[in-house]
């Protein structure tokens, strides 16, 4: 792998960027990024930080920003999206069920086209359905609960965790609940299923039938998210257990072993992240009123759907400032 | 540098349907969605076209209703406008470097499209 000629000052740029959109709301600008200094810069004198270490500090900062973006995705205003969705669905459902009762068509088609459609949003994974469906999964509640409650804390935790653990064996884990999260899919189907109005089941051989319709780029995508989360998943669980340990300066052995692991499966995640597809952000809504004054563009805007980075908001009103 | 595309390009004709909902939000997750799953069942012969078009149709206005009625959040939106066009009174604005301030998250993208109809219905002729 290519050590990255990254400057220091341009790394705490990008950290602070990012923290900036992730912490705006928990924390104090300033004092996020003070402490975030002292979490990562703290050990080193700033004006001797070989390439290595930056390089390191470099994959542990990607990593971490990795698991807080899976923290937002537990956590964040679009939790009702799942909700509205839903109620959509079955809206349509319910009225068409109507319309196929008055014209006698057959009433199963619409149990088909219900649980597909469900399953093919779920794919899409442009918010927590899996959440929503399975409350019952306490694992995922209670890491939701520990990032709402303190994100701070619980981020230095995860930090230490990454930077001290052994790799090796989470890693391992990974790849196991990785091949689960291809399970889940099906597992959230049948429960929708259960979940819907109508009580009838389909046929085995409709699930078979069904095949994942997404474009491969999207098939991507959901597998990093499901990592992620499921790499959350395994580290409160080892923090639970009392396994990890929690020392940030740990011997170099285990630092060379963080950083070979860290590489390979940064470099993976991030082809199918960012370089590899252009992600379309598009907003869907209907505006208000849009104006100019000179080269200022105001809009305001009604009841929209956002899909940014992959995951859908829902507003009743935004208002647009842009500069042409 | 103006970039204002030609008429042809727009088609908020197909944007109303005869119950003057907008078709916009078929272009949504749960919209394409939706279209995707009707597309198999059509495929396998198992829909008449017709019905999925009445289906289609319903999701205009269930989606519709659901946005006006159960969505309280605001968001606000701020960048360098790139592009903008208007006809037929859709507005189409391709915003570069957004940034997106919801209720509790902001998320700034390179760049994003907005597509925006009128929220007065135009008259059905």
């Amino acid at each position: 792998m290519q050590i990255p000629d990254l400057k220091l000052k341009e790394l705490k740029k990008v950290v602070r960027f990012h923290d900036v959109n992730t912490y705006h709301q928990a924390y104090t600008h300033q004092e996020y990024d003070r402490k975030f200094e002292e979490e990562c810069f703290g050990h080193h004198q700033l004006n001797n930080v070989s390439d290595k270490q930056l390089q390191r500090l470099k994959l542990i900062l990607e990593r971490k920003r990795k698991l807080e973006e899976e923290q937002i995705h537990h956590s964040m205003s679009n939790s009702q999206v799942p909700i509205v969705y839903k109620g959509v669905i079955d809206d349509v459902i319910e009225k068409m069920s109507q319309h196929f009762l008055s014209q006698g068509l057959d009433h199963l088609i619409l149990n088909q086209l219900s649980a597909n459609w469900e399953q093919k949003l779920i794919q899409l994974n442009v918010a927590d359905f899996q959440q929503q469906q399975q409350p019952q999964d306490s694992t995922q509640n209670s890491s939701s609960q520990l990032f709402q409650g303190n994100p701070y804390l619980v981020n230095q935790d995860l930090f230490n965790t990454y930077a001290a653990a052994n790799m090796a064996n989470i890693q391992q884990s990974i790849n196991q609940q990785v091949q689960q999260g291809a399970g889940n899919n099906s597992n959230g189907f049948n429960i929708t299923q259960n979940d819907g109005q109508d009580d009838e089941t389909l046929p085995k051989s409709v699930l078979d039938e069904i095949e994942p319709p997404l474009k491969t780029k999207k098939n991507k995508n959901l597998k990093t998210q499901q990592l992620n989360r499921h790499e959350i998943d395994i580290i409160l669980i080892k923090q639970l257990d009392g396994n990890e340990d929690g020392d940030d300066d740990s011997d170099e052995d285990e630092e060379e072993d963080l950083d070979q692991n860290l590489g390979s499966d940064l470099d993976d995640s991030d082809d199918s992240d960012d370089s590899a597809q252009p992600v379309d952000h598009l907003i869907l809504c209907q505006y208000e009123k849009v104006t100019r004054i000179k080269t200022k563009w105001k809009c305001v805007l009604k009841d929209g759907i956002v899909n940014v980075n992959g995951r859908d908001f829902l507003f009743n009103k935004a208002n647009g400032d842009f500069e042409w | 540098m103006l970039k204002v595309k030609s008429t042809s390009l727009c088609n908020a004709k197909n944007l109303m349907n005869s119950e003057t909902q907008y078709q916009l939000y078929r272009r949504s997750s749960l919209g394409s969605t939706l279209t995707d799953a009707l597309d198999e069942l059509i495929s396998s012969g198992l829909m008449d076209p017709q019905i999925a078009m009445k289906i289609l149709t319903q999701f205009d206005s269930s989606i519709s209703e659901a946005l006006r009625t159960k969505i309280k959040a605001k968001a606000t939106l701020k960048g360098h406008l790139d592009e903008y066009r208007f006809c037929e009174d859709v507005w189409t604005f391709v915003i570069d470097n957004p940034t997106f301030r919801f209720e509790n998250e902001t998320v700034t993208v390179e760049k994003a499209k907005i597509v925006a109809c009128s929220v007065k219905a135009p008259e059905v002729k």
